[in-house]
């Protein structure tokens, strides 16, 4: 049988039953057809309400090409998830946590930032972000999000070095996002010489 | 033949090389080797820059990297044809033959590879079949064929690109895309639905229409 075949009149977001409905088969079938198609690379399996199991049923997909990008690990630790109508893949190479971090201050968006804070619930090596934020300019950046994430959840305490060159950094860009300002931590902005753009509502959504 | 193991190696290199940010679109063949479709190698790697800085620039790293130029473009939307014993390269700007590289497009992309400092988009299998109409080649209608059959098209993408390519870079898209579908369902047994072929039917006699009203 021509499992691509079957997977093309399949196309969709298929639960056993409604596969076998829609294809006129008895649901053991179903469950056959999805094993089958599954070996073909045209299944995906994600979970639904209450742990029920959805199959994303394509003739098409994408062959791996080197790793995740920065916004699947967003995806992968932090509970704020982003989508996107690309993938996005990094070739030769192995991004880490820190750079996914420094990757999405650079990005400017409002929903990756404040996604990014999830990622300081994370074990993460002070060194390598300071090394890569003073790379991209962006070391008062890193250590306000930082002290915002300590207010709002469980944070592993920064080394106090680090810290102190962090807030040392000569680059003052003022804003965090561009252009966008909230007042709900005035004290962390004196400190940092930074403009906070969420609420302490936004942030406590992600704990 | 190239294969995707190949082209990545080449793409790596290059993104090592190069020493700014570049974004560039793989096209036709390139392109299909990042889906699942039948095809596993290409005869040439086509890339398109976004403009024609980034594409001088290119060409100068490469050109570093022991490519040898083999054909120089004479009009907008040919490419620099480079070779190496391994590759053969046709780098685009802005413009592949009558297909300009719309918004739509753009918005389309499947997925984005970063080659170190090159990040290479893939673009969707409707756009494949809009850049491979535009070209006489019998391997390209072949292509198409393989696309259609191997995934669900969505032909709405392809008649709203059309549309704004007729409207927006050349005007006479919509025959060019009906000649080529049409050879495709005669001789190919091509299958398109019914509306998709009406429309673009339409779209065609509107485009003779207004030719023979201006003369």
């Amino acid at each position: 049988m021509d499992w691509r075949k079957t997977a093309k009149e399949a196309e969709g977001l298929h639960t056993v039953k409604s596969l076998a409905k829609s294809m006129g088969i008895k649901k053991s079938t179903a469950v056959l057809y999805i094993h089958e198609m599954r070996k073909g690379g045209y299944v995906r399996t994600m979970r639904g309400r209450k742990g029920k199991r959805l199959y994303d049923i394509s003739p098409l997909s994408l062959r791996k090409v080197g790793s995740d990008g920065f916004i699947e690990i967003l995806n992968r630790n932090s509970s704020l998830k982003i989508q996107r109508p690309f993938k996005q893949r990094v070739y030769g190479k192995k991004l880490t946590i820190e750079e996914a971090l420094v990757r999405a201050l650079k990005s400017d968006e409002p929903r990756i930032v404040l996604a990014s804070l999830g990622l300081f619930k994370k074990p993460l090596d002070w060194k390598r972000i300071y090394r890569l934020a003073k790379k991209e300019g962006l070391e008062r950046e890193i250590g306000s999000m930082y002290e915002l994430s300590r207010r709002c959840f469980k944070v592993r305490r920064m080394d106090g070095r680090i810290r102190r060159k962090l807030r040392d950094s000569p680059i003052r860009k003022g804003f965090i996002i561009r252009r966008v300002r909230r007042s709900d931590f005035g004290d962390i902005e004196e400190m940092w010489g930074m403009r906070i753009p969420f609420r302490k509502s936004e942030i406590e959504e992600l704990g | 033949m190239i294969r995707i193991e190949e082209q990545n190696r080449l793409f790596e290199l290059i993104g090592k090389t190069i020493e700014r940010d570049i974004d560039a679109l793989v096209v036709g063949g390139s392109a299909m080797l990042y889906y699942n479709f039948s095809k596993i190698s290409t005869k040439d790697i086509d890339i398109v820059l976004l403009n024609e800085k980034d594409r001088n620039y290119l060409i100068e790293v490469i050109q570093g990297m022991g490519f040898k130029m083999k054909i120089k473009p004479e009009k907008r939307g040919h490419p620099y044809v480079l070779e190496s014993e391994e590759y053969v390269l046709d780098i685009f700007a802005g413009k592949m033959f009558r297909l300009d590289i719309s918004e739509g497009i753009l918005e389309r992309v499947k997925e984005r590879v970063e080659y170190g400092n090159l990040t290479v988009c893939v673009i969707s299998p409707e756009d494949i079949i809009l850049s491979k109409s535009m070209t006489d080649r019998f391997r390209d209608r072949e292509d198409v064929i393989e696309i259609t059959k191997e995934a669900n098209i969505d032909w709405d993408s392809v008649l709203k690109e059309c549309k704004w390519q007729a409207k927006n870079g050349d005007f006479r898209f919509c025959v060019y895309l009906y000649d080529f579908l049409d050879e495709l369902v005669h001789d190919y047994s091509l299958k398109i639905p019914k509306d998709t072929e009406r429309t673009i039917k339409k779209l065609y006699r509107d485009f003779l229409n207004n030719i023979k009203t201006k003369k």
